[in-house]
């Protein structure tokens, strides 16, 4: 076979490597469009289908978290923008951002009571019931929209906290760091009906006096747990009050 | 029988709740609670007057429930507390009783002297028992007020002008005035 040299060889190397891009372009090409097509197709659908299902996406709530899922797979975020397509067809944004607002409300009326730290399942319920007075008694939420709209919330900064504890979680509201230590205790009380006392401390966690002493010192200072020096084992119990009212 | 007043406290049932808090912000928020049950718990049960050993040894002082209550030290900071908010009087000095004020006696004056000016007493006199006891006041919300109120409420009127005490003691009157 006859090598290829020369300028003559070159260009025609340069040639069919152009036309190799050309066509791999071309390819490419058609590939995105049949593709931008069927995700058009596939929006389209899914808006038909979110205006079909627009009441029901409202009022169930497996309902809702299976549609939010379906979106998210696909990129489609019905609560990013206020004024999008999605918000101003199904009002969903408007369903977070209103349920936000309501969450707050409740984290504020009772942060004097339990010093800004609430169950969720508690939050939940006084949601329910202050949405129950507004009218609303159709529509059913969940942790789940709780969880959702707390996200929301956290474009604006960080305002509420989740903290995971066991299989639940526990909202925050106050601007103030919990430390390590904190949160642990928090989450020993939350698994123990919403107190804890120093001797689980102690055994659970391994602590020495001292820095049991501080935890709970700092936590009674920034109004998070109350005193209960009637407790049967004579040594003081810590109560959480926003962990108390879910045990029951 | 659950009692309506105290379901309406998740704060009944929590422990703590009977151990007067030492951060003085929890404290704030506890005092606040209480005062609010224990109007609500007299008003409902139209209590005029608390004696502090019986409250040692009954609800909504104590709840057996979950085996918590107040301490004395507990009822007197409670106590203390309401007397500054203007609901409540210590009876004596040694504070064995108290007054719980659900109506202020201003408030008791105000609804008597309506009454006397409606069914026309004006300048008539009255006996204590016919204002508290009497059939003609069977309807009114000052039937059955505690005597003592019912004399504090009459030395507010009297202060007024609007009457004049004739005899303090249990059989005693007072004269309404125009």
């Amino acid at each position: 076979m006859r090598r290829k040299y020369g300028l003559g060889a070159i260009q025609k190397q340069q040639n069919t490597e152009a036309k190799f891009k050309e066509k791999s372009e071309a390819i490419t090409k058609e590939q995105i469009d049949k593709l931008t097509d069927q995700m058009n197709a596939f929006k389209s659908h899914l808006e038909k289908f979110a205006t079909k299902h627009k009441k029901a996406i409202k009022k169930n709530p497996e309902f809702r978290r299976q549609f939010q899922v379906m979106c998210a797979t696909v990129g489609v975020d019905p609560l990013q923008s206020s004024n999008n397509f999605w918000t101003r067809l199904l009002g969903v944004g408007d369903f977070y951002y209103e349920l936000a607002v309501q969450v707050i409300e409740v984290c504020m009326a009772t942060s004097y009571q339990n010093g800004g730290l609430i169950a969720i399942e508690d939050l939940l319920r006084r949601v329910k019931l202050s949405r129950c007075t507004a009218r609303k008694k159709d529509e059913d939420i969940t942790t789940d929209d709780i969880l959702r709209s707390i996200n929301k919330l956290n474009v604006l900064g960080n305002g509420l906290k989740v903290l995971k504890s066991n299989k639940s979680y526990i909202i925050q509201s106050v601007p103030k760091e919990l430390s390590m230590d904190h949160t642990d205790v928090l989450r020993l009380a939350s698994s123990n009906r919403g107190f804890t006392n120093k001797s689980i401390i102690r055994s659970e966690l391994g602590w020495e006096e001292n820095r049991i002493v501080k935890v709970i010192y700092d936590m009674i200072m920034e109004g998070l747990i109350w005193v209960d020096n009637q407790a049967e084992s004579n040594a003081p119990h810590y109560w959480f009050p926003g962990l108390f009212s879910t045990s029951n | 029988m659950p009692d309506p007043v105290l379901s309406d406290y998740w704060q009944y049932n929590f422990p703590p709740f009977f151990t007067i808090q030492p951060n003085l912000e929890t404290r704030k928020a506890q005092l606040e609670a209480w005062s609010s049950l224990i109007l609500n718990h007299c008003k409902n049960n139209r209590i005029f007057k608390i004696d502090l050993k019986k409250a040692l040894t009954e609800p909504p002082f104590q709840n057996a429930s979950i085996s918590r209550g107040l301490t004395l030290d507990g009822l007197i900071t409670i106590f203390e507390n309401m007397k500054e908010k203007g609901v409540a009087d210590w009876s004596d000095k040694n504070k064995s009783s108290v007054f719980i004020y659900w109506n202020t006696p201003e408030a008791w004056a105000n609804l008597i002297y309506h009454w006397v000016y409606n069914v026309g007493y004006i300048n008539n006199v009255c006996t204590l028992y016919e204002i508290v006891s009497g059939d003609e006041t069977v309807k009114e919300p000052f039937h059955g007020l505690d005597y003592e109120v019912l004399k504090k409420s009459l030395q507010v009127l009297e202060k007024q002008g609007k009457a004049t005490i004739i005899s303090l003691d249990d059989n005693g009157g007072v004269k309404f005035l125009g």
